[in-house]
């Protein structure tokens, strides 16, 4: 839980002015000085601020006499310092406090006020003593000293190189002079004890004859009272043991433990907290053992190995082991540079070898961070780090500043949601879970929240009202940044450093505890709050830990002026003042703290527990009152072994339902040197009873509790995480049907009084856990990160920089695969379906599925037990089944899927599943699988199907992924074989054959199996041809067979090769079908949409499908129809279906008017084009021919200019009726929103382009256009076409009508600008009437040639209403476009030059032709069967 | 009784950027209070049956503005509240300040039936004006938001309900040729086909992506530090505009590189200052502002300037230039206006040879901003404590003791180097609202 923030710092150890290199540094015990020892030199500094203080330089005499100093080891009371040479001499400093002066390297402002300091925090607060050093002795034994360990204030131990061990007294060393002679008594020597190997720790471990050489010493040693000995390293790199019987260390009383397996030792390290022996290899591992209660030997708990950055024996021998003051972190350096951090078990938590160092570093050759020695400083916020290979003129000593969890000083902030880090003067806090509420799609708009899909609320600018509670999603939102408070000048300057930091579980208070007294931080008015008067914050030193309970700090504490320890407690709200305070003595200092509910527990250090029961009397006061006490001195060895402890109501049996409310807690937690025991209450007694206490898990680190929550379904579990051993979890295990059999109550106890009530699952976690967020399924933790900030070679700060990164981890799948493996299905399922709602619960099941293919797929020996089925099962439980398994598939080998699908179903199946469940995405998904598992013809059907319902989903996007699928099938491998999933489903083949498969199944593979065939001959020919694909298939027809031949069995279907054209047909002919289908649907947007995205040509098609599909026979219902689906008001109000009704009825009644006598004509039409959409493709070319010669400027001068005329006799009317309407017009156009009227203009302008007018039309009189219209009439007139002018004008009436007899109608307005076009298309007609009518007449009635003319006139003569209309089926076969166009195109001239009276004319006499008619025949030279007739 | 309650949707953080979207639930109860209800049973139970009505209710976004410099643009406020005025709701009196900023009132109902018990919810969304100002609680003025809500029985006043929310400013992007590197295909080069609705990339997310274009790390900046007695220290910023939460990381060399030393930087501090200043400066405050003897601390910013046009080679005489007594006592050219300290790293270093300088920005400061009356900017004010005792005083023994003399005389030197500060992204920001409710009896 330490993290290491930037750089390290380059300090300069060395006296004054000079530069030297730094041999071992050694913090005193209380951390407060430091001692630095060069060569020659002794330099005692102030830790923090690192000044020194004093310095001593030894005589050349003594360097000559006793070599360089090697090593320094601090008195515990910092009086005296005993100093190692290299020559196996010890030199005794003593160090004086110096109390006349009154401090050191005080600063003084010079007089000019300009360069006097300002800022208050540059008035350095801190007293630092003055000290002065004297060397006391030196003192030389007979036999060389190789290392010295302090053992306590009064003793000392030394190693000699004759291999004994040497007990003195500190005052012993000072009175002797210059040489002492050996004690005979103290000296323990090595070679007469005895050392034991510890193989079997229950079989009585044999003596061994000690296996020490002649010349094997002590190299490292290092002694724990704790473990009531000492771990040593001997010269011939054995690792041992040592303890003694009794306290004195004698001989006789003493005996060893070699470390099994241990045979290159290199350095040890003890931890004292939690009891543990580290051993450094030369191999570059750690082993780390903890003591064995029960024999007093080694038993090996865990090893330390860096795998991951590193080549296998890259790293050299470790030659540095520091554990951190709080043993919660291990520090290790290599002989071969690089520096790790480890938590007490075994979890890494930082390496410099994953940093990144920059391109031109090679961690292998040279690592810019070769160490030689560390030193944790103060509370372990520094590690002093000694380089090996000092450069010249450069200090060698580095300053790493680190960061440390809470959970490290105080376990109790495991109950907080929040990760709050604590640096020495300033706090890191990262709040709030990952979840980001969203709603409903519609989220707020910033680019980097997350992937918000675009549906859900898009009416903006709307307020909305919910009918029920809003649908509020979330989503996962990484990394908040870090809130980093700096602790208050004026508490810092003089309480450096933070000790303690505690947040309450809202994330609203802080509070935190340095040298003394506290301050505590309101979040919300980012205010600290001080002790006002300050000699009451420097009376108290709060120890053993600090929380907050409603509202109050509650904390241990020794107070200084009474010489008591305490509790205190300080309500938030108030003034930080001993007033307000609430104080309780306690025998013992504190060592730890908890509380639950209203309780709180308390851990002082003569070995009692006590719990309390705190009440809240008002805002500012509470009570505390001890309910029981509790004696723990029998389950530890001393009570500040106990890592932590809590009090909850967590019980081993699952209380009944009804009891759940019990707040009183009744079990104690405790950990004890990590192993978790749980002291439970007996049944009818008020105080738990020590000798109850079960073992529930050894290695702990922290642990959790997971009470007190409702929803989710991990509540009343206990977390544990143990380093390298991962993460545990206890659950409850909930009998299946629970519910049920409650009912039932007596009979269900009885039946399964033997079952397990909880279950203790482990799983690996990635990362460092600080806080587990019960209903997320989520750990969060902090990683180690690096940035490199410059790349200067030999730069010091060309090393990276180091940061932090907040990091989450989902651990739902790991727990239900432990509970599935363990047949607990039911458990699994209740919790998975409390995590339902979670955004990454479909991702946990897929990581579930994925981890246990990958393992049993690839799985060498066969499996004996296969999880997946049940995983299969269990993910099959949830709607995201076929997702999952889509999702897990693309994210694993190909080789592995055939396992997978064996189990979960074939691919098929799934496919067609996801069809009827209308999961289209998921379904293209199963598209990409199948096309690998499957024979390219199923795939590729199955594409055709998908693309289908995709378009009549209206999934465009996805259609268009399907035709690229579609499109990039090699019609080639349409018969290629594939491993058909049909293969034996329950015996998978193994990966590996599958893919040579895969490799067989290229052609040159068949080739050299086979022999040369006739296709090999095509190859070596098209090789420089380069001839495309199909062709050299089609070349070699005779292969096919040979393929299918040699495929391994599987049933592949024999199809026919089709070529790339082909299959673009094919999916034209999708497209088409379903374009039509949109079309005769009046889906115009849909038609839009579809041929924008899938590059679908609108314009060549519709104009294929202008007399089919696009041609329209209900202008009034189309509008409607269109109108709902713009979902626009409908353009009249009354049904369109009953008006039409009416109109045909009154239509029947008006007789002889010229209006009814259009509209007549317009319910006539209405048949026309069924008959003609039956055949049109015939017709298509002719409307080619009508484009050009519309295209073709009117040859006659004369023509022209009347047309001319009339266009503008047209505008004029126009504007004439535009103008009173206009603001009607105003209001229709504001109904189309502007988006929608883009996209209608642009239809519009396709169907114009297309020659599609009846939809031209209605798509301008939805969009009110009335220019457009009168450009689609002249359009119309042009193209001479009389058919087309009497449906236009029919339908335009047919509108006008419908649209008054409704009188809410919408285009009422418009409508009546249209009038001149009407009129316009009717004189029009009128005119053609002259013309092709008497030929009609005069022919003879069977002609089938005239039929044409003749239907599209015969609405003018009303005697002729009774027309058959199913004679016009053979009208376009027989008419030929050459042969009809110069008809059309003179008659467009004769409308124009026709006048009113025409029509009179032409209904008169039908025989008589005018003379125009007869010139212009002989004007065109072209003369037409048809009309030479007449 | 109606109780109205408005909870921002985005629970985590009530923080929202200019251009983003505010978005909030209102919820209308008619709530009866079972204790209540059963002793005025007897009295008005009928009251308490009857359904409530609420005639109308609205919602709307107000940037407000307090300030004590003299607006002459009164006119301009005037004409504002004059237009508000003519709405029923009456926004300036919400509200202490004046209204610079106000969306359309959005109406969310008209004639509300709830029977007893029944809730109805609403939701309401409105745009953060792009060219408002940040929230910023400075020295003379203030500018803060507020979500108004407002609802009027018949026959009674109208209530509101305010809900404050923090805005984060994020710069306008100033060059659209910026645009396209956005956006990720050349699609524009396609027709335009109305159907083909490309992904619309707000100008709130261009601003984003220039925003992270600007704070993105450098060429680093080197700044030599000297005084009149010689080589300091080597400061280098790797960039010059941070967002905020970020770290502002610079890097110090003391190790001089050639012997002998002549002066060594003892201990320093960077503090990150807040600087406000008045557009228009008004006499009356810049006599204040000269007077005070906090915060106001004169350094020609010509020193600096210099400095960072020196950026890489030497810019010597910063210590005269920013501290000599001269430059304090003449005329500033520039208005320091009013500082204030968000955070200060402090560094003892006398054994340091190179070390770091690590500002946290805190997240919940303003960033730069500039309006017609403020400008707003951030610099690093750096105080370095100097000694030219390299030594203890006296020269080093060749063997026995060395104490530390008692003394040391310091001179301290004065630099500021300005920072621009950026927004971040609102939701990394953790800031959690709670619900704001109201009650209509």
């Amino acid at each position: 839980m330490y993290y290491p923030v930037g750089w390290p710092k380059r300090v300069g150890l060395a006296l004054p002015g000079e530069s030297a290199s730094i041999r071992h540094i050694c913090c005193d015990a209380v951390k407060i000085l430091v001692a630095a020892v060069g060569d020659g030199f002794l330099g005692i500094w102030y830790a923090n601020p690192l000044i020194p203080i004093a310095f001593f330089r030894r005589t050349e005499d003594s360097l000559r006499q006793y070599g360089a100093n090697q090593l320094i080891v601090w008195k515990p009371d910092s009086r005296q310092l005993a100093l190692l040479t290299a020559s196996g001499a010890l030199l005794l400093y003593q160090l004086d406090f110096d109390a006349n002066g009154s401090g050191i390297l005080q600063q003084v402002d010079p007089p000019a006020a300009s360069l006097k300091r300002e800022s208050a925090e540059l008035f350095i607060k801190e007293n630092i003593p003055r000290l002065s050093l004297r060397e006391l002795c030196s003192v030389t034994l007979g036999s060389v000293i190789t290392t010295v360990c302090c053992i306590s204030l009064s003793e000392l131990l030394l190693a000699t190189q004759s291999c004994e061990l040497l007990r003195l007294q500190w005052t012993e060393l000072e009175h002797a002079e210059n040489d002492l002679e050996l004690p005979a008594l103290s000296a323990i020597k090595l070679r007469d004890i005895p050392f034991y190997v510890q193989q079997q720790p229950q079989q009585s471990s044999a003596r061994n004859v000690p296996p020490l050489s002649r010349d094997s010493y002590v190299a490292s040693l290092e002694y724990s009272p704790f473990i009531g000995g000492c771990a040593a390293v001997f010269s011939d790199r054995r690792a041992a043991f040592l303890i003694a019987n009794h306290l004195r260390f004698e001989t006789d009383h003493m005996h060893g433990f070699w470390v099994p397996d241990v045979e290159d030792a290199s350095v040890c390290s003890v931890n004292h907290k939690f009891r543990l022996l580290a051993y450094g290899q030369e191999s570059s591992a750690v082993n780390v053992y903890a003591i064995d209660d029960a024999s007093g030997g080694l038993e090996f708990s865990h090893r330390l190995m860096l795998t991951e950055n590193v080549l296998p024996g890259s790293l050299g021998s470790v030659n540095e082991l520091k554990w951190s003051p709080d043993g919660c972190v291990l520090a290790v350096s290599w002989k071969n540079g690089g520096l790790s951090l480890w938590s007490t078990f075994g979890a890494l938590l930082m390496s410099t070898l994953s940093w990144d160092f920059g391109l031109n570093v090679d961690l292998v050759r040279e690592n810019p961070l070769k160490l030689r020695r560390l030193e944790w400083s103060t509370e372990g916020y520094q590690l002093f780090m000694l380089k090996q290979h000092p450069e010249k003129d450069k200090s060698n000593v580095l300053q790493l500043q680190f960061v440390k969890s809470a959970l490290s000083m105080n376990p109790c902030m495991t109950t907080s949601p929040h990760i709050l880090l604590q640096g020495d003067d300033c706090l890191y806090l990262n709040q709030g879970n990952n979840l980001e509420l969203t709603y409903a799609g519609s989220h707020g708009t910033f680019p980097s929240s997350g992937v918000g899909s675009d549906e859900g609320i898009s009416g903006d600018g709307d307020c909305l009202e919910l009918k029920q509670s809003p649908h509020t999603g979330s989503i996962l939102t990484e990394s908040k940044y870090w809130t980093v408070l700096q602790l208050p000048l004026n508490y810092a300057a003089t309480n450096w450093p933070i000790r303690y930091a505690a947040i309450d579980p809202d994330g609203l208070h802080l509070a935190v505890a340095g040298r003394t007294g506290l301050a505590h931080y309101s979040l919300v008015t980012r205010r600290w709050k001080l002790f006002g008067n300050e000699s009451q914050e420097k009376d108290f030193v709060v120890s053993g830990g600090l929380l907050w309970w409603h509202g109050f700090v509650v904390m241990g504490c020794y107070s200084l002026l009474d010489r008591t320890d305490e509790l205190r407690c300080y309500p938030a709200d108030c003034k930080l003042d001993n007033q307000y305070g609430h104080k309780l003595q306690v025998r013992a200092p504190v060592i730890s703290l908890n509380s639950f509910r209203h309780q709180l527990i308390v851990l002082t250090a003569d070995g009692i527990v006590s719990l309390f029961n705190m009440s809240k009397n008002s805002a500012y006061a509470l009570d505390i009152e001890c309910a029981y006490e509790l004696d723990v001195k029998s389950i530890c060895i001393h009570p500040a072994c106990i890592v932590s402890l809590t009090v909850t109501n967590l019980k081993n049996e699952l209380k009944p339902q009804g009891q759940l409310g019990g707040d009183q807690a009744e079990t104690i937690i405790v950990n004890v040197c990590g192993r978790i025991l749980m002291i439970q209450r007996d049944a009818g007694e008020q105080v738990p009873n020590t000798l109850l206490a079960t073992c529930l898990a050894s290695c702990v680190e922290v642990f959790w509790l997971s009470h007190s929550l409702e929803r989710c379904a991990m509540r009343d579990c206990l977390w544990l995480y143990s380093g390298a051993h991962g993460m545990r979890v206890w659950l409850p295990i909930l009998p299946p049907g629970r519910e049920r059999r409650e009912g039932e109550q007596g009979g269900a106890q009885r039946l399964h009084s033997f079952m397990s009530k909880r279950i203790m699952l482990s799983f690996p976690l990635k990362l460092y856990p600080l806080v587990v967020l019960f209903d997320n399924v989520i750990v969060l933790g902090v990683e180690n990160e690096s940035t490199l900030y410059v790349n200067e070679q030999g730069s010091h700060f060309s090393l990276p920089f180091a940061v932090m990164e907040r990091k989450s981890q989902i651990y739902l799948h790991k727990v239900l695969r432990q509970l599935i493996k363990r047949n607990l299905g039911y458990s699994a399922w209740e919790m998975a379906q409390s995590c339902c709602s979670l955004p990454y619960f479909p991702h946990a099941l897929e990581l579930l599925l994925h981890e246990v293919l990958e393992e049993e797929a690839t799985s060498k020996q066969p499996i004996p037990d296969a999880q997946l089925p049940s995983i299969l099962d269990f993910i099959r439980e949830f709607p995201v089944y076929l997702e999952t398994i889509v999702q897990c598939a693309r994210k694993t080998e190909i080789a592995l899927w055939p396992y997978l699908f064996s189990m979960a179903g074939k691919p098929k199946d799934l496919f067609q599943m996801c069809l009827q469940s209308e999961q289209l995405d998921t379904a293209a998904s199963y598209l990409i699988i199948l096309q690998n598992l499957e024979p390219s013809v199923v795939s590729k059907q199955y594409a055709t199907m998908l693309l289908d319902i995709a378009l009549q989903q209206r999934k465009w996007e996805l259609a268009k992924d399907l035709i690229r699928f579609l499109k990039a099938i090699d019609p080639n491998e349409i018969d290629s074989p594939r491993s058909s999933m049909v293969v034996n489903v329950k015996i998978a083949p193994p990966p590996q054959v599958n893919t040579q498969q895969q490799v067989n199944q290229n052609a040159d593979a068949f080739n050299m199996v086979l022999g040369p065939i006739a296709r090999e001959r095509s190859f070596s020919t098209t090789v420089t041809s380069n001839l495309p694909k199909d062709k050299q298939a089609s070349a070699t027809p005779g292969v096919a067979p040979v393929t299918e031949s040699s495929s391994s069995g599987a049933p592949s279907v024999v199809r026919r090769r089709s070529t790339k054209q082909r299959e673009t047909f094919c999916i034209d002919l999708i497209l088409q079908r379903h374009a039509r289908q949109l079309l005769q649907n009046h889906k115009l947007m849909d038609l839009g949409y579809m041929c924008a995205y899938l590059d679908f040509h609108l314009v060549s098609w519709l104009s294929q499908e202008s007399e089919r599909a696009a041609k329209l026979d209900d202008f009034a219902g189309a509008l409607q129809v269109l109108h709902e689906e713009l979902e626009l008001p409908t353009p009249f109000p009354t049904p369109v279906k009953d008006d039409f009704a009416q109109l045909r009825g009154s239509l029947r009644q008006t007789g002889g008017g010229g209006s009814s006598q259009t509209s007549e004509s317009g319910y006539f039409s209405l048949a026309t084009p069924n008959g003609a959409a039956t055949q049109s493709p015939q017709l298509q070319p002719s409307i080619r021919e009508e484009e050009e010669e519309l295209q073709q400027p009117s040859s006659l001068p004369i023509l022209k200019t009347r047309s001319g005329s009339q266009l503008s006799f047209d505008n004029f009317r126009y504007r004439r009726l535009y103008s009173l309407p206009a603001s009607e017009d105003d209001l229709a156009v504001d109904m189309l929103p502007q988006k929608l009227s883009i996209k209608l203009r642009y239809l519009l302008q396709l169907f114009i382009e297309a020659n599609c007018t009846d939809y031209a039309l209605v798509l301008s009189i939805l969009l009110q256009d009335a220019a457009s219209i009168s450009r689609i009439v002249n359009g119309i007139i042009r193209s001479e076409s009389v058919h087309i002018c009497q449906r236009t004008e029919s339908a335009l009436k047919q509108l006008s009508q419908s649209t008054f007899e409704h009188s809410g109608s919408l285009y009422r307005g418009f409508v009546l600008t249209l009038q001149p076009h009407v009129y316009l298309l009717e004189q029009y007609i009128q005119s053609l009437g002259d013309v092709t009518c008497s030929p009609l007449q005069d022919a003879s009635p069977g002609t089938e040639q005239s039929v044409d003319v003749a239907t599209g006139l015969q609405g003018l003569q009303n005697e002729e209403g009774e027309f058959v209309p199913s004679s016009q089926q053979a009208n376009g076969n027989q008419w030929t476009v050459a042969d009809l166009n110069p008809n059309h195109q003179r008659l467009t001239r004769h409308a124009s030059v026709e006048s009113n009276g025409n029509a009179a004319v032409a209904s008169g006499s039908s025989s008589q032709s005018t003379p125009t008619q007869r010139q212009l025949p002989s004007q065109n030279g072209r003369e037409r069967e048809g009309c030479r007739l007449m | 009784m109606i109780e109205i309650k408005a909870k921002l949707l985005r629970a985590d953080s009530a923080i929202y950027a200019t251009g983003e979207r505010v978005e909030c639930l209102i919820e209308f109860t008619h709530k009866v209070f079972s204790d209540e209800q059963t002793a005025s049973q007897a009295r008005d139970a009928n009251e308490a049956r009857s359904p409530e009505n609420l005639a109308w209710a609205s919602a709307q976004l107000h940037c407000y503005r307090k300030t004590s410099y003299s607006t002459s643009a009164g006119d301009r406020a005037a004409e504002l509240t004059e237009m508000i005025g003519r709405t029923a709701l009456d926004a300036v009196t919400q509200a202490p300040g004046e209204v610079i900023v106000a969306t359309k009132p959005k109406i969310l109902f008209c004639d509300l039936r709830l029977q007893p018990g029944e809730t109805k919810m609403y939701f309401f969304n409105e745009f953060v004006p792009r060219d408002g100002p940040p929230t910023y609680r400075g020295h003379n003025i203030r500018y803060f938001y507020k979500i108004t809500i407002a609802t009027q029985r018949v026959k009674s006043k109208v209530q509101t309900l305010t809900v404050p929310i923090r805005v984060l400013p994020i710069p306008i992007i100033s060059r659209p040729d910026e645009l396209p590197v956005t956006v990720e295909t050349n699609e524009e080069l396609a027709p335009t086909n109305p159907f083909l609705e490309k992904r619309e990339i707000s100008e709130l997310e261009i601003s984003w992506h220039h925003l992270k274009n600007v704070t993105a790390r450098r060429a680093p900046k080197f700044y030599r530090i000297s005084n009149k007695r010689g080589f300091v220290g080597r400061f280098c910023l790797f960039k010059p505009a941070y967002k905020l939460g970020e770290d502002i990381v610079g890097s110090l060399d003391f190790d001089p590189g050639v012997n002998p030393q002549k002066v060594r930087c003892v201990q320093f501090s960077v503090k990150l200052q807040q600087q406000e200043l008045s557009i228009r400066p008004q006499p009356v405050h810049s006599q204040l502002q000269s007077q005070s003897p906090t915060g106001d601390d004169v350094s020609s910013i010509n020193s600096f300037d210099m400095a960072s046009i020196a950026s890489g080679v030497v810019a010597d005489n910063l210590h005269k230039s920013a501290t000599s007594a001269s430059s304090r006592d003449k005329e500033a050219p520039e208005p320091i206006g009013k500082l204030s300290t968000t955070s200060t790293s402090h560094q003892v270093c006398y054994a340091t040879l190179q070390t770091q300088v690590v500002v946290p920005i805190p997240l919940h400061v303003t960033p730069t901003f500039r309006t017609d009356l403020v400008d707003v900017r951030w610099r690093l004010h750096f105080e370095f404590v100097t000694t030219t005792l390299m030594d203890f005083g006296i020269p080093n023994p060749e063997f026995g003791e060395l104490k530390a003399p008692a003394e040391m005389p310091v001179e301290t030197m004065v630099w500021n180097l300005p920072v621009t500060v950026y927004a971040a992204n609102p939701l990394q920001i953790y800031a959690p609202n709670q619900t704001f409710n109201l009650l209509i009896k």
